[in-house]
């Protein structure tokens, strides 16, 4: 009879995950209260920050369209708009709201790699609208909180971006 | 017409991977005529325009005609309809997104050369500059000269459509000059662009306006009805659209533009490609 006993679970180390925890939060409370400045300040110059499309999660952002692929410059034009109000869709200012949970971090040559469950709420005029992804960053340590974004994916667990429409919020 | 996208590649189009299937809470013929609007960029796209130009790019070029004669608007029949311009920079003007890289920039005028010399000066110079076709009722196709977007919409309900949008390039860029166009493309496009969002947020407003229909029944849509020839920031292919439109709906047959009819002739897309048949 073949041995169907699974493999022993090898968990990250609590340690580094309560530590990524404590910045993944501090991030999403920045958001959430528009401090973008500052949230865009824990961006290292060479980063990426990327979302693909709904119907092709694992793309290359070379090869194939996505939503977002913004280098630090794009990055940064993103946020300077939402905070002066030219990004018309967040213009008044949208209420959001975010969680992070289920945080995976571990300890590689090229920096600290995050995965995370995010989904964050988006209240504007009379709607709603729920945005669930999968949040993947590379981190390096540095910075006033302990942590720099080197590469952020946040990859969207929806099959359409419908009813939502756009992504005028950071994810 | 649509030879002036097929033929930006020797070995074809390609539709990248990756599908943006998104919506917006507005009625699908507001999108008509927001995909070839040529007079809300400045407003509506503040934003991009301040990238850009945050960016380096010198904006006076990019909106000069730089001498390949002026942008206008083209009555295609039944309800289809183009603006776009002419080209008279030798592929230097690159429009959307921004500036390549100059290694890239010397790739893309040696396509651009290579399709002179297989379709002419007169037809290279269209394809390379921007066009903005809508294909009656609910197909556009946008060439913003390193961005070509596909998109189609549908309603769902009166203030609802959905939206599907694809990438258009050329199957033979080289790595570099895909990626660059990719990344200029998506600066602009889609439902987290640093345009597109900014469309669909004021086709929603547009539609919460016209809640007050009763009071307010009209929308003008007039701009350059008695120019001699329209030009892209009129709405003459609004016009074309809306007549169409009224037409199929309500059997009603419209008075046609009579300012371009009797001076200019239908206005009609006047560019024939030398070459391939």
């Amino acid at each position: 009879m073949t041995d169907v006993r699974p493999e022993p679970v090898c968990y990250d180390d609590p340690a580094l995950v309560a530590e990524v925890s404590a910045f993944l939060t501090y991030e999403a409370d920045l958001l959430d209260r528009w401090r973008l400045e500052e949230w865009f300040a824990l961006f290292t110059p060479d980063c990426s920050y990327h979302v693909p499309t709904t119907d092709r999660p694992n793309g290359d952002a070379d090869v194939d369209l996505f939503f977002i692929r913004d280098d630090w410059f794009l990055l940064g034009q993103r946020v300077q708009a939402i905070l002066n109000g030219t990004a018309w869709a967040e213009s008044p200012r949208s209420i959001t709201h975010r969680l992070v949970g289920n945080v995976r971090a571990a300890e590689t040559a090229d920096g600290v790699q995050v995965r995370a469950n995010a989904v964050v709420h988006r209240s504007v005029f009379d709607r709603l609208d729920v945005y669930p992804y999968v949040l993947e960053l590379l981190l390096v340590r540095g910075g006033h909180a302990g942590f720099e974004i080197r590469h952020r994916r946040a990859t969207l667990a929806l099959a359409q971006l419908r009813p939502h429409g756009r992504v005028s919020i950071l994810l | 017409m649509l030879d002036s996208f097929a033929d930006q590649s020797e070995t074809g189009m390609r539709v990248s991977g990756g599908t943006h299937l998104y919506a917006a809470r507005a009625n699908w013929k507001l999108l008509s005529e927001n995909s070839y609007d040529g007079y809300h960029a400045l407003t509506t796209h503040h934003r991009y325009l301040a990238m850009l130009k945050e960016s380096g790019k010198d904006l006076a070029k990019v909106f000069a005609s730089s001498g390949g004669g002026p942008a206008l608007a083209w009555d295609l029949g039944h309800g289809h309809a183009v603006i776009g311009g002419a080209d008279g920079s030798g592929g230097h003007n690159t429009g959307l997104g921004r500036d390549l890289s100059d290694d890239a920039l010397v790739r893309q005028v040696a396509r651009r050369n290579r399709f002179v010399e297989l379709y002419g000066e007169d037809w290279t110079n269209r394809m390379f500059a921007s066009r903005n076709l809508v294909i009656f009722p609910n197909l556009a196709l946008v060439d913003l000269i390193m961005g070509i977007t596909i998109r189609t919409y549908y309603p769902v309900s009166p203030d609802y459509m959905e939206v599907t949008a694809w990438s258009l390039q050329p199957g033979d860029d080289d790595p570099e000059l895909h990626r660059m166009r990719q990344e200029n493309f998506l600066t602009f496009w889609g439902p987290a662009g640093l345009a597109t969002p900014d469309d669909l947020e004021a086709l929603e407003r547009c539609q919460r306006g016209f809640a007050a229909h009763e009071v307010a029944p009209w929308n003008d849509i007039s701009r350059g009805m008695v120019r001699e020839r329209p030009n892209f920031a009129d709405e003459l292919q609004m016009r074309v659209f809306w007549r169409e439109w009224d037409r199929r709906i309500t059997g009603t047959v419209h008075p046609p533009e009579t300012a371009v009819l009797s001076r200019a002739g239908r206005a009609a897309w006047p560019y024939e490609r030398a070459g391939r048949a």
